[in-house]
């Protein structure tokens, strides 16, 4: 039996196929892409510099701290910020909002517009205020 | 002379068909690896993959508390302590309502939780006394539904005092541990459950 028009049928089926699989391969890059195993070193990191600050500045119970001294300490450069946390070599922000939002310190590099980061956000109080705080580190 | 044209046979068509199928194996299998990778990602489902995830709430959790159950220099009471003194005792659905005294709490609760897309339940546990017996009892105080699989709570103990004001409050839940002995008039926790939405 003569098919003349198969060969056009498929080739059509073929575009569209190719084409299919073209658009799955193209976006598998972006459905995979955060299942892709990640190193986790600057993620700690800044869980330990959040955990240090508390700590080392804290006014006797847990979250609770000296705001003047932690204010002192975030004062210093980014090089001597990261040299007293032991962190040389990584880049480090800090910064100390009210609950609103709003910046009360900062201290450290600015963020990039790109990067792997470890983020880590903690809640804090001081005995002189009735304002509670939030305490954002980022290390990249 | 007009030569015959050459016609492709059925048969010969297996190349193409074995491209076909290659494309084919390899999204079947592209979709294998993406499904096993991402089983431990489900959110409502507990995992050890969940771990990371759990560490962070148990930390926002314990956050929360400590600094809504902390009073400050300039405050009377806490934020969580001066809500629990002039609730009416009956449960709170979706969140803190607006009555006296409740706003920090309210503030706060929604600033940190609700806005993060994170999920919370607050339940109080008391002493009572029923039958002549004193027995441990669990109210809810804010409710947002039953939490998944990997929720986390914490915990953290209020002391109430004679001194404090609002009998109307939680002071009616329980009761004076001793009398009028001592300033002390019972405890209660404050149970916080967080799950990611």
């Amino acid at each position: 039996m003569e098919r003349g028009q198969a060969g056009i049928d498929y080739l059509i089926a073929i575009t569209l196929f190719l084409a299919g699989v073209y658009i799955i391969f193209y976006l598998s890059t972006n459905i995979i892409a955060p299942l892709a195993k990640e190193r986790n070193d600057k993620q700690f990191i800044a869980e330990a510099i959040s955990d240090y600050l508390l700590i080392e500045f804290g006014a006797g119970e847990p979250n609770i701290v000296n705001f003047t001294s932690l204010q002192e300490f975030l004062s210093q450069d980014h090089e001597n910020l990261t040299k007293s946390l032991g962190y040389e070599g990584f880049s480090i922000n800090i910064s100390v909002k009210d609950t609103a939002g709003n910046i009360v310190i900062t201290s450290g590099k600015t963020l990039p517009e790109l990067a792997d980061f470890g983020y880590v956000k903690r809640f804090l109080a001081t005995p002189s205020t009735s304002e509670r705080f939030v305490l954002e580190v980022i290390v990249w | 002379m007009v030569k015959d044209i050459v016609r492709i046979p059925a048969d010969d068509k297996a190349q193409t068909f074995t491209f076909e199928a290659a494309m084919a194996l390899m999204i079947i299998a592209l979709v294998i690896v993406f499904i096993v990778s991402a089983i431990p990602l489900t959110p409502l489902t507990s995992s050890a993959a969940n771990v990371q995830v759990e560490n962070i709430l148990e930390s926002y959790g314990s956050d929360i508390l400590n600094v809504m159950c902390y009073k400050s220099d300039v405050e009377s009471f806490s934020p969580m302590k001066s809500a629990l003194l002039y609730w009416d005792g009956e449960p709170m659905y979706g969140g803190v309502y607006d009555y006296p005294y409740s706003a920090p709490l309210k503030t706060f609760l929604q600033q940190t939780l609700e806005t993060e897309g994170i999920a919370y339940n607050i339940e109080i546990g008391y002493f009572t006394i029923i039958n002549g017996t004193k027995t441990f009892r669990t109210a809810i105080f804010v409710w947002n539904g039953y939490p998944s699989d990997n929720s986390v709570t914490v915990s953290k103990i209020i002391p109430l005092y004679d001194s404090d004001p609002a009998n109307q409050g939680i002071k009616t839940l329980t009761f004076d541990i001793d009398g009028n002995t001592t300033n002390l008039y019972n405890i209660i926790e404050v149970r916080l459950t967080l799950w990611r939405m």
